[in-house]
């Protein structure tokens, strides 16, 4: 698994994890967080802010839950990155933390739902309306895999450090994941 | 869209139907200003040990440095040692094993150094039970209970804790005639078992040799004992625990003691009779905190005196690990109930709670020793003792004991891990828990889409009614404005019908629209008055500026031309209503030999000199341009010989209707010419 400490897109080449060193400029990006760097701070708040946003706000179909999450994500973040060792890349440990996280939103919300408001606002297109129907038809951790992998942007192996699952098996799950989401599209298109 | 979607056109298709949002401007802020109090707060504040990444070098060394953790509570310093994580991190690093590949190789690792090096480490440390360790300092004591007596741990340490000599149990039987028992006893136990009669109740913190106490009195020597008690407890100072001196506590052979009064000493039982059964001690030990009390207390401070001294009391408030080895199990009462349970139990009510979340965590687990009726004391170590078992228990020894520390090697790794909320860590609570809900209705009503769809057209109403409001206001300048002057330039004839149209239409339209009756008043009143007087007015004043009178010529017709004679002469043009300056006069058929010249005052100069093939009229025309209009006219000159002096006799103005000037003008400067 490669280390990395900003957003980045998607590792198409999933093939095996690379080597888990970090560069110097992460550790020393860590350094400085660990440190309470204040402009390191406000740098990975805006860099990971937007992409943890999204990602909440699919996970919790609610903008203002949404932002209450990424608040609560980025205040355990704030104190838990002593002690955070490095020996996963701050990807995974981030969104491991809004993961855990989005679990403790839904354990204490209630089950009523709002429609998103990325479909009830924007005007979705048919096919945005299929995916969502599609993705919805699928169990929880096949769609936490799809928006980690596709909307997220994460790598296999950190995805499977996020579930806590080995490489094989999460890359096992994502194929079959993608072959159930295709028929769900499929079903939706119908 | 679904045909065998490759990776490419998955990730397109999520970003195109899930777009990324933008993150709300003032969130962001407030939510900036958040993360940095909150880092101000916690991070800031604290300085950084050092920092836990691990080393970019593909070779790293086995010495690397691992954070600290979170401090504990009881200001326990975790003095875990730093190399064994640094060869968790070698073998992580350099075999990519996951840290739980990794913490199983190092486990096997260290069973294989055990196994081959054990004997010259542990030396003769008992071998059934493997030692536990815990994190800090700790105590692994041993402690053989005998026979015919109870065996009181707790008494002792609560009665120690200042640091007095409190409590020395006389032996009632020796414990050299232990070596029957299965367990191994410690090699200070096996002193202390050479030692007749004493009440071997010895706390060595640290690699002490067990310390006989004589007890002062008489012993009976019991014969072996039925069981023995085996706590150990080593000492965890962030070395190898195996090269550690364990140190033992040995509660050896213990004689029946009484008690004294009040300063909780006992004495030695130099009567050999049993203790009586009614001796509190059993039901003190269970309500007796063992592990926390005096955190204050450190082995340094710990007398080495043969004061009977649990090293839990003087160690830090570490949970207490007891070995318990029962030397024989079998053995059972009379009634055939075991003697020695072993039965978990409720955490007992100390006052102070267990140190650390480990404490929290871990089970305690109590130990009901049963000893033995002391009736039969003189058993030989080759008899069974199982025949003199009761089932009245005397003692009760509680331990604490952490599984999770226990079961693995490093027990500071794994208890870093499930405090830190590392990936590792969270994946447990996620792995279990239900993180989403199942019932996620998405999109399937679709509602909203028609509302926004009509909500859309919302926006294009106001404009249409902030139109007609401008409408209504325009008009009534614009009628009031537009039948006046042209009113006024149209003069001619063909004005007469302009107006008409273009002040009955222009204002009724707009006096129909505008609500306002003075709009409405205004323009009908001018549309239809006035026009109709100044289109019948002004024609007859305004013809007379605008007709143009043509220039006329005012002079007579020129002279005749003699040969080889200079010619010249003057054409005069007048305007009628205009200056004679605004005139301009030319020919427009050049002859050979005469040039005109335009004098600009309304005059025409003629002049040049003919020859004799000139002789004859010469006709030719001129114009005259005044503002507004031109008049054209020919002029004819006639030329003659100067012997003949024959002229053509006609009229020389061939224009038509003109008439020949009155007068003839006078010859100035051509003397030759002659009518």
């Amino acid at each position: 698994m490669s280390r990395r400490y900003f957003p980045k897109q998607p590792q198409l080449n999933n093939a095996e994890p690379s080597e888990s060193h970090a560069t110097p400029h992460d550790a020393l990006f860590l350094q400085r967080l660990q440190a309470g760097d204040q402009l390191a701070w406000s740098t990975l708040v805006e860099e990971w802010g937007p992409r943890l946003y999204n990602y909440l706000v699919y996970n919790t179909r609610c903008e203002e839950d949404a932002q209450d999450v990424l608040s609560e994500t980025l205040m355990g973040l704030v104190q838990s990155i002593r002690s955070f060792d490095g020996n996963v890349t701050l990807a995974t440990f981030i969104y491991s933390i809004a993961y855990r996280k989005v679990a403790d939103y839904w354990r204490r919300s209630p089950q009523t739902v709002e429609l998103p408001a990325s479909l009830s606002v924007a005007g979705p297109s048919l096919a945005g309306i299929e995916l969502a129907e599609a993705l919805d038809e699928l169990p929880e951790l096949a769609q936490q895999v799809l928006l980690l992998r596709y909307h997220v942007g994460l790598s296999v192996a950190e995805i499977a450090d996020i579930l806590g699952r080995s490489y094989k098996a999460t890359e096992s799950l994502l194929s079959r994941v993608r072959s159930q989401f295709q028929h769900a599209i499929v079903g939706a298109e119908a | 869209m679904a045909d065998n979607l490759n990776e490419q056109e998955l990730q397109a298709l999520f970003r195109k139907h899930l777009p990324m949002k933008q993150l709300p401007t003032d969130f962001a802020e407030q939510l900036k200003k958040q993360v940095l109090a909150e880092v101000a707060t916690t991070l800031a504040s604290k300085p950084v040990a050092s920092v836990t990444t691990p080393e970019p070098s593909p070779a790293p060394t086995p010495t690397l440095e691992r954070a600290p953790q979170r401090p504990l509570p009881h200001s326990v310093a975790r003095t875990q040692p730093a190399t064994r994580i640094g060869w968790l991190e070698w073998l992580r690093g350099s075999f990519r094993l996951t840290p739980s590949m990794a913490t199983a190789g190092a486990l096997v690792m260290v069973l294989c150094l055990v196994i081959v090096f054990g004997d010259q480490w542990l030396g003769n440390l008992p071998q059934p039970g493997n030692p536990r360790r815990v994190d800090g300092p700790s105590i692994i004591s041993s402690a053989t209970v005998t026979s015919t007596t109870a065996v009181s741990v707790a008494p002792t340490i609560a009665a120690t804790l200042d640091g007095t000599p409190t409590e020395s149990t006389a032996p009632s039987t020796s414990a050299s005639d232990n070596t029957p028992t299965p367990t191994p006893v410690a090699p200070a136990q096996s002193n202390s078992a050479a030692a007749p009669e004493t009440a071997v109740v010895v706390a060595q913190p640290e690699g002490r040799t067990i310390t006989p106490v004589p007890s002062g009195g008489s012993v009976t020597p019991l014969s072996d004992p039925p069981f023995t008690l085996t706590p150990n407890v080593w000492t965890n100072d962030g070395n190898n625990p195996f090269a550690a001196t364990p140190t033992a506590v040995s509660i050896a052979p213990v004689p029946p003691t009484r008690q004294s009064s009040a300063s909780g000493t006992t004495m030695p039982n130099t009567s050999g009779e049993p203790v009586p059964t009614t001796t509190p001690r059993p039901s003190t030990v269970g309500a007796t905190p063992l592990p926390t009390a005096q955190p204050g207390l450190d082995r340094a401070t710990t007398p080495t005196t043969d004061v009977i001294r649990r090293p839990l009391a003087t160690a830090t408030p570490t949970p207490l690990i007891v070995q318990l080895t029962v030397a024989s199990p079998t053995r059972t009462s009379s009634n055939g109930v075991p003697n020695s349970t072993v039965t978990p139990f409720e955490p007992s009510p100390s006052p102070t709670p267990p140190p650390t979340s480990t404490a929290t965590a871990t089970p305690t687990v109590g130990v009901t020793v049963l000893p033995w009726r002391t009736n039969t004391p003189t058993v030989t170590p080759t008899d069974e003792p199982t025949a003199t078992a009761t089932d009245e228990p005397t003692a009760t020894v509680m331990a604490t004991v952490p599984p999770t520390e226990t079961a693995t090697p490093e027990p500071s790794a794994t208890a870093t891990r499930m405090a830190s909320p590392t990936p590792t860590n969270t994946r447990r609570p996620t792995r279990t828990a239900t993180p989403l809900p199942t019932s996620t209705p998405l999109p399937t009503n679709t509602p909203r889409p028609t509302a926004t769809d009509t909500a859309t057209f919302v926006p294009t109403l106001p404009p249409t009614f902030t139109a007609t409001a401008t409408a209504t206001d325009t008009p009534a300048p614009t009628a009031t404005d537009t039948p006046m002057p042209t009113a006024t330039n149209t003069s001619e004839p063909t004005a007469t019908n302009t107006l008409a149209p273009t002040a009955t239409n222009t204002p009724l339209p707009t006096a129909t629209d505008t609500p306002q009756p003075t709009a409405t008043n205004t323009p009908l009143p001018t549309a239809t008055n006035t026009p109709l007087p100044t289109a019948t007015d002004t024609p007859q004043p305004t013809a007379t500026p605008t007709i143009n009178a043509t220039p006329v010529i005012s002079s007579g017709p020129p002279d005749p031309a003699t040969v080889d004679i200079f010619y010249s002469y003057t054409i005069t043009a007048t305007d009628p209503d205009g200056p004679p300056s605004e005139l301009s006069i030319k020919a427009i058929e050049e002859i050979g030999w005469l040039s005109t010249e335009d004098l600009k005052n309304g005059e025409l100069k003629l002049f040049g000199t003919p020859s004799i093939t000139d002789i004859g009229i010469h006709r030719f025309k001129i114009q005259i341009f005044d503002a507004f209009a031109m008049t054209e006219q020919e002029i004819e000159v006639t030329v003659q010989s100067a012997v003949t002096g024959s002229s053509t006799g006609e009229n020389p103005y061939s224009t038509n209707g003109e008439q020949p000037p009155a007068e003839n003008p006078t010859p100035t400067e051509t003397p030759t010419v002659t009518n």
